[in-house]
């Protein structure tokens, strides 16, 4: 009964199945451009249906014969290239979302970019019951379902991850490239290492010379993974000698180790809550001077010793100069 | 342009090295080599010459280079072996290529020239790249020494030199950017890996494989900046492979070069002994041929590479830091007793911050791991299957005892992730022998 329906009606169905993908296309594009559930919520008709209705239309392509026919062959060819279309469209908003910030597509375009998945899966669901050869040479190696099949889903989905994953980190690079060609070796440090460690750690290589002895926050803490790190450090301020004090105490005596300066630092990174709070050193220093860093280079100097619950909570950068 | 000049000369040399060891290689597997081995070799010697006294700079390194190209050239002709350089007729053969094809090669030139675009733009900036490489190098550059102030300084000789004295010669050479070397480190290992698949494979299977292998993102990442492990999964990898063809294909010269490049990734990163792996692999096939011969192939010159590093650390730092000394430790460490708590968590640890850094490709692996098996598995595949597991029960067993002698051992976990990143270049090639019976015909 069922087979004589599909050989009655099997053409109509075919014939009707780019009609039907068309209108799915045009559903998926106004979800993604005006929003989602806009159909439902002016028709009452669930998007859901006519995606289904497609797939259960293009699912009689398994039984078709009229396939060989110019408009389904095609329709083949046109599936084909909107997956590259929908595709390329579907990465480059993803690419532009990941460069720019969250939702800088839609304020942009007015286009939702996670919808624009839909007409790209529409498109691979076409393309795949449309290609009739490829559903024969199965149907007579079945082997090619449990062998191949896995195995081309699962490379088509590292492909797409790898590119996604590629794209997120290319992304901000290339387009800090394009923006800044001929930016100076301190300006792509800056983007690189945060502008505000690398504007401090210039300011303190300027401030202090090169035989200084120099006492930098506890390491491993959080907040400051950064200037807390000697080895790190020492690169930038080589031949300066580091030592690392404690988060409450010098750990050493200022005096008898010779220790010119002690940073003035509120850590790279914030404290984890309720476990640690920024701001180093959690001491008093008796100070010949305290250098405080401002914004855009400008720098202030205090002669006053550094009292801690002074700048408690503060936001401070500096550089204390230990009095001898 | 210096520095330009004292790069090829380098390649240059690893060429002649290279045509040295194995006669025919085509030339995008002989270029890839050539830059592997001249890179590893020279920085190698420039140690070598440095612990002998001889300052480093410019004029000496350009001394040693040219005379050891002068060496080699005159060995070649001794042996009269021929120096071919057959420059291919890039737009033809890329005429002739299918459109499938066409688009993975646009694809990979895309992201070669992203890489390498990437790398030249930006300084040196990653942390351990700063304060542990780029230091040493900058130093060594302006003074001259390394083995006679290494300890003089804090992190200076926790790694070996491979990358610090690359970035020595940029240095020395008037350059002021050396990431660039990475993105030839990243060209020159996808050149290799392209060619030795395509040894048994059709040209769009070995285009696909290494479109696979250049997508994978912490390859891409590794290629733009000065990090050790993309030199180190380049050696390892295509030591392996080359350890690979010579057991399934009997050749000597292949185990050799093996034996070179497994040998030089421990001068890229020395603290991870994977390569005891390789060590019993050669030894089952020695035994099993019957030949100690083969064995003393791959062990004397992978010796005379891996330990001199070992005996200066081990001379700077004690006897702990060697390998010796780690196995030593061995027997006190097993004495603890078995620990069950202990093996859970060490597997959990090495799933989540190992396996699962895999991704997809260990899916694929899996099923290609099914078919060899429901296929009766070949001795080949098998042999390939072995060296992964090896390499897999090795970081397994490191993790378990640096678990017993670290308490902070779970600290690090993006150090596993990147110590455990020459596994996709390897499943990728086993996939290929299994799903596109690639096995490296026999000659």
């Amino acid at each position: 009964m069922f087979n004589r329906f599909l050989a009655r009606y099997i053409k109509y169905i075919l014939f009707l199945l780019p009609v039907v993908w068309l209108v799915a296309l045009a559903v998926s594009f106004a979800e993604a451009y005006f929003y989602p559930g806009v159909l439902l919520k002016h028709t009452s008709i669930e998007p859901l249906l006519i995606y289904l209705t497609f797939g259960i239309a293009g699912s009689f392509g398994f039984y078709g014969s009229g396939w060989k026919k110019q408009p389904i062959r095609s329709f083949r060819t046109v599936s084909f290239y909107s997956i590259y279309v929908f595709g390329l469209g579907y990465y480059t908003f993803y690419l532009l979302e990941k460069i720019h910030y969250p939702n800088y597509v839609f304020s942009t375009f007015h286009i939702h970019p996670l919808e624009l998945g839909t007409p790209l899966a529409l498109s691979i669901y076409a393309f795949i019951i449309s290609s009739k050869d490829v559903l024969l040479v199965i149907r007579k190696n079945p082997e090619i379902l449990y062998k191949w099949f896995p195995v081309v889903v699962i490379t088509s989905w590292i492909l797409v991850k790898s590119f996604i994953d590629l794209g997120t980190s290319v992304a901000r690079d290339v387009s800090f490239i394009i923006k800044n060609p001929t930016a100076s070796y301190d300006q792509k440090m800056e983007e690189k290492l945060g502008k505000k460690f690398y504007d401090y750690v210039l300011f303190v290589k300027k401030s202090t010379p090169e035989d200084s002895k120099i006492l930098i926050p506890p390491f491993p803490t959080w907040p400051w993974a950064q200037s807390g790190n000697i080895p790190y450090m020492t690169y930038f301020l080589y031949p300066r000698v580091l030592l690392n004090g404690e988060e409450y105490s010098p750990k050493y005596d200022l005096n008898k180790e010779d220790i010119d300066y002690v940073l003035l630092t509120w850590g790279e990174l914030d404290a984890p809550a309720g476990v640690q709070t920024n701001g180093w050193p959690k001491f008093d220093v008796k100070a010949e001077k305290i250098v405080y860093m401002l914004n855009e280079g400008k720098t202030v100097e205090r002669e006053e010793d550094y009292i801690y619950k002074k700048v408690e909570n503060k936001q401070m950068w500096g550089l204390i100069k230990v009095k001898k | 342009m210096q520095v330009l000049l004292i790069f090829i000369l380098i390649v240059v040399f690893g060429y002649l090295f290279s045509s040295l060891i194995i006669k025919d290689l085509p030339l995008a597997e002989r270029g890839g080599l050539s830059y592997l081995l001249g890179m590893g070799l020279i920085t190698l010697l420039i140690f070598f010459f440095s612990w002998a006294g001889i300052k480093i700079t410019a004029t000496s390194i350009i001394a040693i280079v040219s005379g050891l190209i002068s060496l080699l050239f005159f060995v070649l002709v001794l042996l009269k072996r021929k120096i071919e350089i057959r420059l291919p007729n890039v737009q033809r053969i890329f005429i002739e290529l299918s459109w499938f094809e066409k688009i993975i090669c646009l694809v990979i030139g895309v992201i070669f020239s992203l890489s390498l675009l990437i790398a030249l733009y930006y300084p040196v900036y990653v942390w351990d790249a700063l304060a542990l490489y780029d230091f040493t190098a900058k130093i060594v550059a302006q003074t001259g020494y390394f083995v006679q102030i290494a300890n003089q300084y804090f992190y200076f000789a926790q790694y070996p030199l491979l990358v610090p004295l690359g970035h020595t010669i940029v240095y020395l050479f008037g350059g002021s950017n050396p990431q660039f070397i990475y993105s030839l480190y990243f060209f020159s290992f996808a050149a290799i890996f392209y060619s030795v698949i395509r040894k048994g494979a059709s040209r769009p299977a070995a285009l696909f494989a290494t479109l696979l292998l250049v997508t994978t993102p912490a390859l891409f990442a590794h290629s733009t900046f000065a990090y050790t492990n993309l030199p180190y999964t380049a050696f390892y990898v295509i030591g392996i492979i080359y350890l690979y063809i010579a057991v399934t294909r009997n050749r000597p010269d292949y185990l050799l070069m093996s034996s070179l490049l497994v040998g030089l990734s421990t001068w890229a990163r020395s603290a991870e002994p994977l390569w005891l792996a390789e060590i019993l692999i050669v030894l089952i096939y020695a035994v099993r041929k019957k030949s100690i011969y083969s064995a003393l192939i791959f062990l004397v010159p992978f010796f005379i590479i891996q330990q001199p590093w070992n005996i200066f650390q081990a001379r700077l730092y004690g006897p702990t830091l060697s390998t010796a000394g780690q196995i030593s430790l061995i027997p006190a460490i097993l004495s603890t007793g078995v620990d069950f708590k202990r093996i859970w968590d060490v597997s959990l640890y090495v799933y989540r911050n190992v396996v699962q850094s895999w991704g997809p490709i260990l899916a694929i692996f899996l099923i290609a791991v099914f078919f060899d098996i429901k296929n009766w598995i070949t001795r080949k595949n098998l042999i390939m299957l072995l060296i992964i597991l090896a390499n897999f029960m090795t970081i397994y067993t490191g993790t378990y005892l640096f678990s017993i002698r670290f308490q902070e051992w779970k600290d690090i976990p993006d150090s596993a992730i990147r110590m455990s990143m020459f596994f996709p270049p390897l499943m990728i090639y086993y996939i290929s022998l299994v799903l596109g019976k690639v096995s490296p015909k026999d000659k």
